[in-house]
């Protein structure tokens, strides 16, 4: 393979980067499943801090994405940011939708 | 409950999966090249997310948002954890058709993602069962039955679906078998229209037996797309049938 070519990181990893922001945020609504699984107080208490990291992960995944993409670019110099991020972006949003779904259930929006 | 936190890893983890397969399958072959193929597959999954997401919403969205018996907060739940697999396909066959063309790629690659394709998604399955979504219909228990949470008998609509990717990846291993001893060109670069053939007609028939909602009468929205899905696959076969001067990367042996 040219030098040119070669990738910094395989694609495997890049693709596990680029969607850690939703793993996190389905990680954070699964620890919070887990807490009401023990009891609803337990729960309770975890909810409060899971809820905050799931709804501040859209943003820090965002600048997120932007700081990958601008590595990923480096060693794909063919390919843009923006592409970078809308991409894995919509695949973010889909696992962080999937993982809001898992913690608002309990929660009642009045 | 832990089967809910099953969902997303076991999406997440066929994703990472698939990457790795894809590079290791196609590394060794001169083409495409380390961008051609990060491209290639970047327009995979991203198609695959936004099919799987437009076909949810077109076959199910407007139906659940008018379900008056749901308050807007469960609503709201379902429309933002639904996918579908036929919008997935649909989604993933564009998005690599439209990044080969930005990179330049003409070859055919289907035969790699053949390989792949059914592993994932049976992968993802596994995340169904575990979360106990895609359920089948209520029927007398009988054998095979799956219960669901309520304890309803329902048809084991989920296994089956696990079952027929099995099978059609134990075909696949059987076509390379046979390339590498009798027929090197059999159905070269055609096996992932066979695959959109073959997954297109099993869901439309099964689709009869899963609980999913009617648009009229016995009829699903999601058999509409699996008629779009068997439709792409003869297209495509054909289309690559008239024109086979489309060499599949090596390393499917």
């Amino acid at each position: 393979m040219p030098p040119s070519e070669q990738s910094e990181r395989p694609l495997w990893q890049w693709v596990l980067l680029a969607l850690l922001p939703g793993l996190i945020s389905a990680g954070a609504a699964g620890i919070s499943n887990l807490c009401y699984m023990l009891g609803k107080r337990t729960g309770d208490d975890i909810a409060g801090p899971m809820v905050v990291i799931q709804l501040l992960m859209p943003f820090i995944g965002l600048f997120y994405l932007i700081f990958l993409g601008g590595r990923y670019v480096k060693s794909a110099p063919s390919r843009t940011i923006l592409g970078f991020v809308l991409g894995y972006g919509a695949l973010n949003t889909l696992i962080w939708w999937a993982g809001c779904s898992l913690q608002w259930r309990h929660i009642s929006i009045h | 409950m832990l089967g809910l936190l099953l969902y997303p890893l076991t999406a997440v983890t066929s994703l990472v999966l698939s990457a790795y397969a894809w590079e290791k399958l196609t590394h060794t072959s001169s083409q495409p090249s380390a961008q051609q193929r990060n491209a290639i597959f970047f327009g995979c999954v991203v198609g695959m997310a936004i099919g799987a997401k437009l076909g949810f919403l077109l076959v199910e969205g407007l139906a659940i948002a008018c379900q008056s018996e749901l308050s807007v907060h469960e609503r709201v739940l379902q429309l933002m954890a639904g996918k579908t697999i036929t919008g997935a396909l649909l989604g993933a066959y564009i998005g690599v058709e439209y990044a080969k063309h930005r990179v330049g790629y003409r070859r055919a690659t289907g035969d790699t993602f053949a390989l792949i394709a059914p592993c994932s998604i049976a992968l993802s399955r596994l995340g169904c069962m575990a979360q106990g979504c895609c359920l089948g219909r209520p029927m007398p228990d009988f054998a095979f039955a799956l219960t669901d949470r309520a304890g309803v008998a329902r048809w084991p609509a989920v296994p089956c679906e696990l079952g027929f990717n099995l099978a059609f990846l134990l075909f696949v291993i059987g076509v390379l078998q046979v390339r590498k001893s009798r027929d090197p060109s059999w159905l070269e670069g055609q096996l992932f229209h066979v695959y959109l053939i073959a997954y297109g007609g099993f869901r439309f028939a099964h689709e009869f037996l899963r609980d999913t909602p009617r648009w009229l009468g016995p009829w699903s929205g999601y058999q509409l797309l699996a008629l779009a899905l068997t439709t792409l696959g003869l297209w495509g076969y054909a289309r690559r049938a008239a024109r086979p001067a489309v060499r599949l990367a090596d390393h499917v042996e």
